[in-house]
């Protein structure tokens, strides 16, 4: 039995000439909330429907629960709860009777949990699924998803369109799941914050690929901001005469430029004196604004900026 | 697996019951405009269209819905096989059904049966379940056409359904092949019904059951091809052969005025009088008999196959319609719709625990010109008014009626496996006894060479032109002109073969030609499968076929540049060892139709 509950290996997805997933090599241990974070298309959604067998690598490998994805078992899919974006429920059914036909393929159902989950949202048994809004559509499929309880729980943009009380309700109810169930959980979201407050583990991928896994505060560690009198960076981030080691992203605020590098110890401030800067000073980066960085570096721009 | 089966049956049952209450009330509306409800009233076509787009609409539309991206992944992603979900849908969707299609049917029949007198066999309860399995069939077709990675899937569906369509006669026959094509059709559905949809089939039994009903459609859509790059651009610009035979060919002869045609015929006979012969044939009547088997009613046969079943007498206003239940006809009143008596083989009868053996018929007959009952050994003349049943025909010694008789002007054609007989229309019409043949002409070749027979009415007798494009064998056209004096001789006068070809024989035999195992195979598959005097070519006729070497070269040819092509696309699409052989072979075997499903069938890697 793997140690891992997602492992991939050398794995690629090709969608005609547009490469969802390049190489990609990910090992996710059992246990706490793993949160995946990368711009839109850099292949988190596609990851997940390869872990889950909707899709077919076109090379490479990805296991589930120790299970290869393309075969997995009705037991396998029974221990993985999975929430999309748009919560997908029938519609014209009542929500009794979702949350009953879901019960009946779970023989670990729990009540207890699916009660106090449920709780965080106002949501009336007896309406029909389509008329409950977006965030209760969340909080019902969060509920019956944590209700299951899964081994592998996972949430692939969950809290997308929802409002900051129904946000807040999601969270809560995915935290207090989290302290009364031990499953491992895979969170993909955009939401900074969120995987701020919830995250132990940080995944960022950028065009298929995987950049960083580590935990938060070690990915911050990687990434610093250095505070500079500077006239000259202009021009060399234009001409790229110079080779700023680390680089991710600068920004002029009040006249002093902000300079945001990844992996860089002390030395980097001698280099900024190196090449003309004075006035040195090192800030402490969030974590959203180094996944911000991070993920703009390589971001396309047009080419007249 | 039944709380999902339960939740599917509620999500379309509102559906189902509406289209269960228009149909209801379709059949209020037409019994209450119908004075004379007869059995035809069951005749219904709509009910079997509405069956088959009804069932492969749903079965499309379902799909659809579930497959949507995310409903998809909510459906698939719980402890349960895949197959078990599948079944869980269809059982549900089997119950819609039944509920839309022929449940209503059901109700009609048994409404008939129980409230009139209309005759009402077994036989009509069987629509019902004919109807259900159709619906489910073309149900099942469309769940393949979504769920299949390829969408040529629907080449595949209702290839197989044309198996059940084209060929059997007998009712338990098309049951079984149409319980074959469900099976085949659910067995393909589980295949492809699985998380990555996309991905074509890999087991060998899925890709010989999507690959070989599809190429049996392919067949069809190639040999419709011809009519692209040959018959649309020869006659744009005028060339095309049906517009300037060639002369010398059984065509240029058809198509040569009808009173020219003994003339050209007779072009090189050295007979002495053939001009004065020709005019005298510009004058006579003429009538064309057709030498080709039509199908007779079947015991329990389904009702929409149903022919020519009753007899109508206005005199006593009474209607007599053939029970398959008693094997007679039973009489009631055209208004009143009471019993009035029954008519067997021995003739009429008050009552029917008086009826015997005897009097019950062997075979299902049609009725013709409300007075012949007829048989394809036997034919019976009804006298209504004098209640009486003469025997008109009796045929022996393994000869039998190929169609029904054919009432001319002035005679009778019969023509029956062996020869052709010619009656006085007046004394076979009126004279309430055993016919007395006028003429009696064998037929000169075999009848499955013969594709037509044309008569003259001389002042002597009987000019008859026996026809054929395989008169002399296969594609070797010719005819035949005998002459039937009164005295009942048959004289032969002359007989043309025409060894000119009309249409390259490329193009003719074009069917052959792109895949000579389907051609053969379905060939074959008719012949099993339908009642043997109906088959057009036997065979042994279909078998041993002398096709020239151009044909056969080209088949060859073809063949082995389809499975070449083949091997090459399999390299590239990056097919396994054993499914590059199976395509290789089925190449090799098939030809171009199975090039053409492979590429259906198969994506790029």
């Amino acid at each position: 039995m793997s140690d891992f509950c997602i492992s991939t290996k050398n794995l690629t997805k090709q969608f005609g000439k547009k490469l969802a997933l390049n190489n990609l090599t990910l090992n996710i241990p059992q246990g706490g909330i793993h949160a995946i974070v990368g711009s839109n298309g850099a292949g988190k959604s596609t990851l997940f429907r390869l872990l889950l067998g909707f899709d077919t690598p076109t090379s490479g490998s990805c296991t589930l629960l120790g299970e290869q994805s393309d075969q997995l078992s009705a037991r396998v899919r029974g221990r993985v709860g999975y929430v999309n974006e748009e919560h997908t429920l029938p519609g014209w059914m009542k929500v009794a009777a979702v949350k009953e036909l879901q019960q009946s393929f779970y023989p670990n159902w729990n009540h207890d949990i699916y009660n106090k989950v449920i709780a965080y949202f106002d949501v009336d048994p007896k309406q029909k699924v389509a008329g409950l809004s977006r965030g209760e559509r969340a909080g019902f499929n969060l509920s019956m998803a944590l209700a299951q309880r899964p081994s592998l729980l996972i949430l692939d943009e969950p809290t997308l369109g929802l409002d900051v009380v129904a946000r807040q309700s999601f969270l809560e109810a995915l935290m207090f799941a989290e302290t009364e169930e031990v499953m491992t959980t895979i969170y993909c979201s955009h939401q900074m914050e969120e995987i701020e407050r919830i995250a132990e583990q940080l995944i960022i991928m950028e065009k298929g690929r995987l950049i960083n896994n580590s935990t938060p505060d070690d990915f911050c560690a990687r990434v610093s901001c250095w505070v500079a009198d500077w006239d000259a960076i202009g021009s060399i981030l234009r001409n790229k005469n110079v080779d700023i080691p680390g680089f991710l992203s600068h920004r002029e605020i009040d006249g002093q430029q902000h300079i945001l590098v990844v992996d860089q110890g002390d030395d980097f401030g001698g280099f900024l004196q190196k090449q003309g800067a004075h006035d040195i000073a090192q800030l402490p980066v969030n974590l959203e604004r180094a996944v911000n960085a991070f993920l703009t570096a390589n971001h396309n721009k047009p080419v007249a900026l | 697996m039944l709380a999902l089966l339960k939740t599917e049956f509620l999500h379309y049952r509102k559906w189902a019951i509406g289209l269960l209450a228009l149909q209801a009330m379709a059949w209020a509306i037409v019994l209450k405009l119908n004075e004379y409800t007869d059995a035809s009233a069951f005749d219904n076509e709509i009910t079997q269209i509405l069956s088959l787009f009804g069932g492969f609409i749903f079965g499309v539309v379902q799909m659809v819905l579930i497959t949507r991206k995310n409903h998809w992944a909510f459906l698939l992603q719980r402890p349960l096989n895949s197959r078990d979900i599948y079944f869980a849908i269809t059982a549900a969707s089997t119950l819609h059904i039944f509920i839309a299609f022929p449940l209503v049917w059901l109700a009609v029949v048994a409404g008939f049966d129980l409230f009139t007198n209309t005759v009402v066999d077994m036989r009509h309860y069987y629509m019902a379940p004919y109807l259900m399995m159709y619906s489910v069939a073309t149900y099942l077709i469309g769940n393949l056409v979504v769920l299949n990675a390829s969408r040529a899937a629907i080449l595949t569906g209702f290839g197989l359904l044309t198996l059940h369509n084209d060929l059997p006669q007998f009712t338990w026959l098309k049951f079984l092949i149409l319980a074959l094509v469900i099976i085949i059709l659910l067995y393909l559905n589980i295949k492809s019904f699985k998380a990555d949809r996309f991905q074509p089939l890999k087991s060998v039994s899925g890709i010989v059951l999507m690959a070989i009903p599809m190429q049996v459609i392919l067949v069809f859509f190639l040999t419709m091809s011809t009519a692209l790059f040959y018959d649309i651009p020869q006659t744009l610009m005028g060339t095309h052969p049906e517009q300037h035979p060639t002369e010398g060919s059984f065509e240029y002869w058809r198509n040569i005025e009808e009173d020219k045609r003994i003339a050209y015929l007779l072009k090189d006979s050295d007979m002495d009088n053939k001009t004065l012969f020709s005019r005298q044939t510009e004058l006579a009547d003429k009538d064309t008999i057709a030498t080709y088997h039509s199908a007779f009613n079947r015991k329990n046969q389904l009702n929409f196959r149903d022919n020519q079943w009753f007899l109508s007498d206005e005199d006593s206003r009474t209607v007599w319609v053939f029970s398959h239940d008693e094997m007679m006809l039973q009489g009631s009143d055209n208004f009143t719709g009471e019993h009035v008596g029954w008519l067997g083989q021995q003739g009429f009868l008050d009552k029917l625990n008086l009826a015997t053996d005897a009097d019950r018929f062997i075979t299902v007959p049609s009725m013709i010109k409300n007075q012949f009952i007829v048989t394809d050994k036997l034919i019976f003349q009804v006298d209504f008014a004098n209640k009486q049943l003469s025997v008109k025909l009796m045929m022996t010694g393994g000869e039998y009626l190929i169609g029904r008789p054919e009432f001319k002007e002035h005679f009778v054609a019969l023509v029956t496996n062996k020869q052709t007989y010619l009656f006085a229309a007046q004394t076979f019409l009126n004279e309430f006894e055993l016919a007395a043949t006028s003429y009696q002409l064998p037929h000169p070749v075999a009848l499955e060479n013969l594709s037509g027979l044309e008569s003259y009415r001389m002042a002597d007798g009987f000019l008859l032109i026996y026809r054929g494009q395989d008169y002399y064998g296969f594609d070797k056209a010719g005819a035949e002109i005998l002459y039937a004096h009164a005295n009942g001789d048959v004289e032969k006068i002359h007989s043309v073969r025409f060894n000119k070809q009309n249409t390259p024989e490329f193009i003719q035999h074009f069917d052959y030609l792109i895949s000579p195992a389907i051609y053969t195979l379905r060939g074959v598959i008719r012949n099993s499968f339908q009642s043997s005097e109906l088959s057009k070519q036997s065979n042994d006729a279909v078998l041993t076929r002398p096709w020239s070497s151009t044909i056969l070269i080209t088949i060859i040819l073809l063949q082995v540049s389809a499975a070449i092509v083949v091997l090459i696309l399999a390299r590239r699409f990056r097919l396994n060892h054993g499914k590059t052989v199976l395509w290789v072979l089925m190449s090799l075997v098939v030809g171009i139709p199975s090039l053409l499903s492979f590429l259906l069938l198969n994506k790029r890697a």
